[in-house]
């Protein structure tokens, strides 16, 4: 980590990355990194459109919001039959992209990326009628620059001071995507880095808001800052040019701290994206593997919730406590467990609402275990390696499982992901809607026109 | 809809206080400081509504652009925009001169505050009673959350008080119009805290465009926190209570809390502010121009006798006004034009006045000095002057308060003066006299539009700063000799 004050010497790096954004071409993407990315694509729409569920409140709200502000028919409000302009769009579907909780993330540089700069490409795309192969190219361009910057700024130290990586570092991420599909090029391009720096923002403050409303709308607000930044700069506004580098540098600012190899190292050769972990739960991650554990064990031993006496974990012992009894129910491993045995699944309904009124996940959930456990050290923060043991009338069941399914190294089959999608949006759009978005995405480099994509995601019937 | 308690603590006092706060509880001197509040910044906004001022300009045509209901006016054009768009470009109006007055705990409340009260009330129909009320209560709210931050630790980590500070002050005058009770109230408060910010970076962009687009930033996050709050859109309850991730780790590393509700009910802060400005340029310089011209005036003396100026100030003043690249944060360049043209206009802020080869020969024999011994002196902003003469004097003045500030205050009568100055850069002088009026009776106003009525400005008036037989370009506002 460099400290501030040596960066004086060195050259301007905003100059240097904003290079990168705007003459990083298609071509030069790995045909497995597109995939990827579609693939990345698609689970986060899935995720988007369920927050858009009657069931949640948070639909309703914006939905109002949007129908009193209004704004030019631009782009897409996900989920609901109204357009606006692309940066209250942004605003909107940002914020639907994490309300659930369930979209991937990239576990190292603490970023939903999706959420941030799926919404903002395709409000931008759409609004440019730009091909799908410039949306992908821009999603692909704007998790590395959301990656990155959270790295350069420092994840755990942006936690530290109170700011949420996704928020203040994925307006980067935003921004890249739509000043790609501006078409923002030369100064225009570092002014709205520069803009893009003095508007972002996302405080950790969420935490003690229990309707849980203020803590997608971080990722809302850096979705709308980076599109409203490249959207100001097409205008001839002005902003710093240099924000990485200037008096008053954005690493000051956030952190006080600014790793300038994150935001070079392997740039254009590997590609965040690749990195991103897809969630099947809708908790904490650390829990995944273990979740992994307890659903194999009930598969293959043909245990059911109710022959369960006992749930042990074992989880590494630098980080058990985040999740053993929290009050928070995502990051509450007895609950969470519970649950997951009753169900068979870990949706975001359950986590808002306490189901420990069904006396069987709650008796359950008084039986789980959390144990600390330092051989697991040995990996951890890098991975959540996890034990679990599932003790019925019948035996004694365990796995050990070091990678969860959804990750990189454990990837979801496209049958699981299509499940997947298909659950989140089922009481949304109807089976033939939802292979229509599922076909259009997977050959998404070859649609002239992102429209055809943003079309298929308005309210259904 | 899911309503949260904000719990007992200092948001809690606060949000009670303020949801209760109304009219009534404003004694009359306040009122009436709060009515030149609004007319001073009236006066700036419509000097700031001029396309000269590209940052005004760009962010009304990014309102334009952006469409939606038409329901609140942006000021010096033709056109009604979402309370939230109006927010934006006037707010980067307000300070985009930075002529405009009433900064209170080193913040530049009005404004952001009063394009917040005209737009939310111009969409709400409120009164003028309700807007002065409002206006009490966000200058109330960004006050308290700012000292208890301790503002002037916000520099040192690059935020901009003015801007993190006004997300609080705008969401409670947008929440206090928009009658909210005090859970929505307190969930405004949150939901602005979780999108404040404001960087001090534009001290690096000498387009001056994202020096004002932080203000304006900060009105449009008030009014979407309020209107979101409003809709049911929950948020942090207790944003300024301090808890596990706080707004004071966040911007500054202090925390206070007793500042956020010390003395609640008794002076009110809109009562306390600095005063008004008469130069259109950070007003840290203006006791340096003040020194000067009294220099020249006293010792009869012209530019051409300067050899050199000294411009001391605090040393904690120094490094934002020496050889800033923004003319108007800029010492060097500000003492120069004033010692050749005798004052300032907002038209040598917006052209450089360097073309003039006495001005750029000047500016580069003003030498500012950050002198640590003046630190102590009770004066925000003092200044000291010496003029070495080409004949080989050196003349001294001291300055502790610029005209202007509340220790040497402008007349009323001078203030109104400032106002039609400006004003009539945009609008006709029966218009400008009709909106003087008006707000001088602003609390017998029925509804908030009829002011919004006079700022409306057709388009082709908006070609160019508006000008009136006889009278300058841009204003001297009061300076001039």
């Amino acid at each position: 980590m460099t400290a501030l004050s040596s960066r004086a010497a060195q050259t301007n790096m905003t100059d240097r990355f904003a290079r990168w954004v705007e003459t990083f071409p298609y071509e030069r993407i790995p045909a497995e990194v597109v995939d990827r990315t579609k693939e990345i694509l698609h689970d986060g729409l899935g995720a988007l459109l369920s927050a858009t569920s009657p069931r949640y409140d948070i639909g309703g709200v914006l939905r109002r919001f949007v129908q009193e502000t209004g704004g030019t028919p631009e782009a897409q409000v996900f989920g609901t039959d109204l357009r606006t302009n692309c940066a209250t769009a942004a605003l909107v579907n940002g914020t639907f992209g994490y309300y659930c909780d369930i979209e991937s993330h990239h576990a190292g540089a603490i970023m939903h990326a999706i959420a941030v700069v799926g919404p903002a490409a395709l409000a931008v795309g759409e609004r440019m009628h730009r091909s799908g192969r410039d949306v992908v190219a821009a999603i692909v361009v704007g998790i590395d620059a959301a990656c990155r910057l959270s790295y350069a700024l420092g994840g755990a130290a942006l936690y530290a001071r109170g700011f949420h990586p996704t928020c203040v570092a994925g307006t980067y991420g935003s921004l890249a995507a739509a000043a790609r599909l501006y078409g923002l090029q030369g100064p225009a391009l570092r002014h709205a880095f520069g803009l893009a720096g003095t508007e972002t923002s996302g405080l950790l403050a969420w935490v003690s808001d229990e309707t849980e409303h203020s803590r997608p709308y971080n990722m809302g607000l850096a979705s709308r800052h980076g599109v409203f930044a490249a959207h100001l700069a097409s205008c001839g506004f002005g902003g710093p040019p240099a924000i990485f580098d200037g008096k008053y540098p954005l690493g000051h600012a956030f952190t006080g701290q600014w790793d300038e190899s994150a935001l070079f190292q392997g740039l254009g050769d590997t590609f965040k994206v690749t990195e991103i972990a897809i969630k099947q739960y809708a908790c904490c991650a650390f829990i995944h593997p273990g979740l992994d554990g307890l659903f194999e064990i009930m598969e293959q031993e043909r245990v059911r919730a109710g022959d369960i006496r006992r749930i042990t974990l074992r989880y590494p012992a630098g980080g058990y406590q985040v999740i053993d009894g929290n009050a928070l129910r995502s990051h509450c491993a007895q609950y969470v467990l519970a649950l997951a045995a009753h169900k068979g699944a870990v949706d975001f309904d359950d986590i808002l609402h306490d189901r420990r009124s069904d006396p069987g996940i709650r008796a359950l959930s008084e039986r789980v275990s959390v144990v600390g456990d330092k051989e697991l050290d040995r990996t951890y923060p890098d991975l959540y390696r996890s034990i679990i043991e599932v003790e019925t009338a019948a035996g004694r069941y365990t796995r050990d499982v070091t990678y969860p399914k959804g990750s990189p190294q454990r990837p979801l089959s496209r049958d699981e992901l299509d499940h997947k999608f298909a659950r989140l949006t089922a009481d949304l759009i109807s089976p033939r809607r939802r292979d229509e978005i599922t076909g259009m995405v997977r050959r998404l480099e070859e649609v002239p026109d992102v429209t055809e994509l943003t079309r298929l995601l308005r309210r259904d019937g | 809809m899911p309503t949260q308690d904000a719990g007992h603590g200092p948001t809690a006092a606060l949000t009670a206080y303020a949801t209760r706060f109304t009219f009534a509880d404003l004694p009359a001197a306040a009122a009436a400081d709060a009515k030149m509040v609004v007319l001073d910044t009236l006066g700036a906004l419509l000097l700031g509504s001029a396309p000269q001022y590209t940052a005004s300009w760009l962010t009304g045509e990014l309102a334009r652009r952006a469409g939606g209901t038409p329901e609140s006016t942006v000021i010096g054009r033709d056109f009604k925009a979402p309370v939230e768009s109006a927010a934006l470009a006037n707010g980067t109006m307000g300070y985009a001169a930075d002529i405009e007055g009433a900064s209170v705990a080193r913040q530049h409340v009005p404004a952001v505050l009063v394009p917040v009260a005209l737009a939310v009330g111009e969409r709400e129909h409120a009164d003028g009673k309700a807007l002065l009320a409002a206006l009490t209560v966000g200058y109330e709210i960004c006050s308290r959350a700012g000292e208890a931050c301790r503002t002037e630790y916000s520099y040192p980590h690059s935020f901009h008080p003015s801007a993190v500070f006004g997300y609080f002050g705008a969401a409670a005058t947008a929440a206090h119009l928009l009658r909210l009770d005090q859970p929505r109230f307190a969930n405004a408060l949150g939901i602005a805290g979780s999108n404040a910010t404001g960087l001090m970076t534009w001290v690096d962009d000498p387009t001056e465009n994202s020096r004002p687009l932080v203000i304006g930033m900060a009105a449009r996050g008030g009014v979407t926190a309020a209107l979101l709050a409003q809709m049911g859109f929950g948020g942090p309850p207790a944003i300024l209570d301090g808890g596990k991730y706080s707004i004071y780790d966040a911007y500054a590393g202090e925390m206070h809390l007793d500042r956020v509700t010390d003395g609640l009910g008794e002076a009110l802060w809109i009562t306390q502010h600095y005063g008004y400005k008469r130069h259109p340029c950070c007003g840290d310089i203006h006791t340096g121009i003040d020194a000067l011209l009294s220099i020249l005036d006293d010792h009869r003396i012209g530019s051409d006798d300067i050899a050199a100026i000294v411009h001391r100030v605090k040393a904690d003043r120094a490094p934002v006004i020496d050889n800033n690249p923004l003319k108007s944060h800029c010492a060097q360049y500000i003492m120069a034009v004033a010692a050749v043209r005798g004052k300032i206009e907002s038209a040598d802020i917006l052209e450089d006045r360097r073309a003039d080869p006495r001005i750029k020969s000047l500016s580069n024999r003003v030498r500012l000095v950050g002198d640590a011994a003046m630190d102590p002196w009770p004066a925000h902003a003092p200044a000291v002057v010496d003029v070495a003469t080409r004949d080989g004097r050196t003349l001294t003045a001291r300055v502790d308060d610029a005209k202007g500030r509340r220790d040497n205050p402008m007349t009323k009568a001078e203030l109104e003066q400032k106002f039609m100055d400006l004003a009539t850069t945009r609008i006709s002088r029966s218009a400008a006299t009709r909106l003087m009026e008006l707000v001088f009776r602003l609390d017998r106003v029925a509804d908030v539009g009829q002011i919004a009525a006079l700022l409306q400005v057709s388009g082709d008036a908006g070609a160019g700063l508006r000008r009136e037989p006889k009278r300058p370009a841009s204003p001297s506002l009061g300076g001039g000799r």
